[in-house]
């Protein structure tokens, strides 16, 4: 199985351009890769799971620190590379590990659990075990991603970091394509949406209103109905 | 000329009113509190990192710490007090146009909490509609409270006169 995320890695507001960069989650076996860009991290099956539940809920900052401890970067010169990353890299980077949480019941068990069940209208929160804000990662609706004129307009939310590309890929499921709201999203002022496709930003920000909309209305359904 | 002025229907929308009010005004204050603790906590979790962005538009994005707006509030939360009303004027004075416009009042009551609140609070039309709402069942109700009155006081003036009637026969 693989699970490519796919975001712009330079905050838009401080750079106004684009640099995607991917993170892959291979699976094959016993032996599970992460590819940040090409630079392959290789996990031992012990250490991987380790670390899927301690990145859980912890300062994105403190990330290389956590994965020092755990022997995945070896030594002081690849912890302070990894810490140059900004914000909003690092925060994919856990996205992935919370999203492998969240899916990998349906690769394992897919008669059971539909994997569309889970990357469409969903959410995951990122607990952090102590009392206070959650953060929570939000996968946008089947019908918002499908509809052929929201293409163009998903790519630029992209662009501007409000929105992140999940792909998950698998020999027996197939290949499918979600979008979904990362975990730390910057304030966009409305002067920002505005593009080349959409020169007054209207149908851009009027998606991202509605996309933040389903967002509200899922999580105050879980809130109200735990369900 | 129909009078529309009655001591018990004014004081009791006069409550209902108030009631409105105070609830808005503490789920305001509320709110406000809220929101300025996620600014804190943005402050803190950010420090002075320029990619949070515009810290304003992130509170209005979160799930949590929106910015209270005042007249969305009043459409909230305004159709309870005006179901109470509207229901303790049927004690008081009972006429069928009263029945008939409680029932619609419990049927809207249920569509607003379940489906019209969450998507036309924000829209002026929905705003409109509920002030409307709100001043045709004042008229109505006192309308009714008075042409109730107005009933009462004849039947008691022919309850007098004939007492006096009575009398004079004696």
């Amino acid at each position: 199985m693989e699970i490519i995320i796919e975001g712009n890695k330079l905050s838009f507001l401080q750079h106004q351009n684009v640099e995607f960069e991917t993170f892959k989650l291979v699976k094959y076996g016993n032996s599970t890769v992460v590819f940040i860009g090409n630079k392959p991290f290789e996990f031992d099956t012990n250490i991987f799971h380790e670390l899927c539940n301690k990145i859980t809920g912890i300062q994105p900052s403190s990330i290389p620190f956590k994965l020092f401890e755990l022997n995945v970067l070896k030594n002081k010169d690849q912890v302070t590379d990894f810490s140059k990353k900004s914000f909003t890299e690092l925060n994919l980077f856990k996205s992935l590990f919370l999203i492998y949480n969240w899916v990998t019941i349906a690769f394992t068990d897919s008669y059971a659990i539909d994997l569309r069940s889970k990357v469409y209208n969903e959410f995951i929160v990122d607990i952090t075990q102590n009392v206070g804000r959650q953060e929570d990662i939000y996968f946008l609706k089947h019908e918002v991603i499908s509809r052929s004129e929201n293409v163009m307009l998903l790519k630029h939310l992209q662009n501007m970091n409000l929105l992140a590309k999940a792909i998950f890929k698998d020999k027996a499921l197939g290949t499918l394509e979600t979008y979904f709201i990362p975990l730390d999203k910057p304030g966009m002022p409305r002067s920002e949406f505005s593009h080349i496709d959409d020169p007054t930003g209207e149908k851009t920000y009027s998606l991202w209103k509605n996309i933040l909309f389903d967002r509200d209305t899922r999580i105050s359904y879980w809130l109200n109905f735990r369900f | 000329m129909v009078n529309f002025y009655n001591e018990t229907v004014f004081l009791s929308f006069l409550g209902g009113v108030c009631s409105l009010i105070l609830t808005v005004a503490i789920l305001y204050i509320k709110q406000s509190q809220k929101r300025n603790t996620g600014k804190e906590l943005f402050a803190e979790r950010y420090r002075n990192n320029p990619e949070i962005g515009d810290i304003e538009t992130k509170l209005d994005e979160s799930t949590e710490y929106k910015k209270p707006v005042v007249s969305v509030l009043f459409v909230e939360w305004g159709l309870q007090p005006l179901y109470i009303i509207a229901f303790i004027g049927l004690t008081n004075h009972t006429s069928l146009l009263e029945i008939f416009f409680v029932f619609i009042l419990t049927v809207l009551v249920l569509l607003h909490e379940f489906v019209l609140e969450k998507l036309y609070s924000k829209e002026t039309v929905y705003k409109v509609f509920i002030l409307v709402l709100w001043v045709a069942s004042y008229f109505l109700l006192s309308y009714e409270a008075n042409k109730k009155n107005s009933v009462k006081q004849i039947n008691n003036q022919v309850s007098n006169n004939f007492d006096t009637l009575s009398t004079q026969i004696k």
